[in-house]
């Protein structure tokens, strides 16, 4: 008896013909994770919420066009790194933060903060990056080279840097 | 410049402490197709997934709300809101009042009254009643025992999908396009 869990691409394909139960199957293994990377590109709850829901919807609609040369995480994350919209204005309340006693207590609102205020290419591939993915692969998910998904990476990481130097300093 | 030159394993750390919560327990409900009819009830996967995307932060924004007799005198007025939204693309959009839209396409409704009331549309044909509404508890999308209620344009002109609770009226018109 074979016990182990089908691969992603295995419900894609079960999906593909038709067998609904797939699709909630892959809901519960990726929400949590697709929706802890949307509410950090959104910048708010409600925005993360929206997107959530709409790569779900996509997942759906175009669930043929997905091929099992690809994997799936990447092909999901490829739509929810394009579903929805960032939020106007970061919400840091949004997050769930613990604090540690060595933090500065406005770290996760600078955080946040330091996020939004990035170029929003620049922080899709940031957070991708962040999400394990390598440059050609993000490339790929956001129709760009691997050196400007590398540029991209850097110049965030820089303008990151910059913004919580400046909490040290204050 | 690889890939290993940019890591950062601190900086991902700090940025990894900002969580998310729980994100909703289900996905959008699948629902198939069924476009036999004018109206339609228990349509369409977009349906169930149309109105959860517009999400309620856009139901935050002031309402474009009809205020009944009543109004004028300081006295609580009965209120009715009603929202379209249509797939495009694969996304949800809201339509505007006047907006165009294609014959072929489905429309589904959102709608907040403090009263029961009524949806009916105004078509090139005439008039045709949609469905009763009971959003007395705030908001609700218009669905029937099938599922949520959509609406087919099957011919072009302008459609002013109405909404009536007590004495409030509240009127949304669309044109329908051929292509």
């Amino acid at each position: 008896m074979n016990d182990r869990a089908p691969t992603d691409e295995a419900l894609m394909i079960a999906l593909q013909r038709g067998d609904h139960a797939a699709y909630e199957v892959l809901y519960q293994r990726w929400s949590a994770r697709i929706f802890h990377f949307l509410i950090r590109r959104t910048g708010s709850r409600s925005a993360a919420e929206d997107a959530l829901q709409e790569t779900w919807m996509r997942v759906y609609r175009f669930r043929d066009r997905f091929q099992t040369s690809r994997r799936f995480s990447s092909w999901l994350y490829a739509i929810a790194a394009n579903a929805g919209h960032d939020a106007r204005e970061p919400e840091p309340e949004s997050f769930e933060w613990e604090p540690s006693g060595e933090d500065h207590p406005e770290l996760r609102d600078y955080l946040v903060r330091a996020l939004h205020q990035l170029d929003p290419k620049d922080r899709r591939v940031l957070l991708l990056f962040m999400e394990g993915f390598a440059s050609p692969e993000i490339g790929q998910m956001v129709n760009m080279k691997p050196s400007a998904v590398r540029m991209r990476i850097r110049r965030a990481r820089e303008k990151i840097k910059a913004t919580l130097g400046a909490l040290d300093d204050g | 410049m690889t890939d290993d030159d940019l890591r950062d394993p601190e900086m991902d750390a700090l940025f990894g402490r900002l969580k998310a919560p729980a994100p909703p327990l289900h996905p959008p409900a699948i629902v198939v197709p069924l476009y036999r009819r004018r109206w339609i009830q228990g349509a369409a996967l977009a349906a169930a997934l149309l109105l959860s995307v517009v999400g309620a932060r856009q139901l935050q924004e002031p309402l474009v709300t009809a205020r009944g007799a009543g109004a004028a005198d300081g006295a609580a007025a009965p209120t009715v809101e009603l929202r379209l939204v249509v797939e495009r693309d694969g996304e949800a959009k809201r339509l505007a009042q006047r907006e165009l839209c294609a014959v072929g396409e489905v429309v589904y409704f959102r709608v907040a009254a403090s009263e029961a009331a009524a949806l009916s549309v105004e078509g090139p044909s005439g008039i045709e009643a949609i469905a009763a509404v009971d959003a007395s508890d705030g908001v609700a999308d218009v669905s029937g025992p099938d599922g949520l209620v959509g609406y087919r344009f099957d011919e072009p002109g302008p459609h002013t999908f109405i909404l009536i609770s007590g004495p409030s009226v509240h009127r949304w018109t669309v044109d329908v396009t051929t292509n």
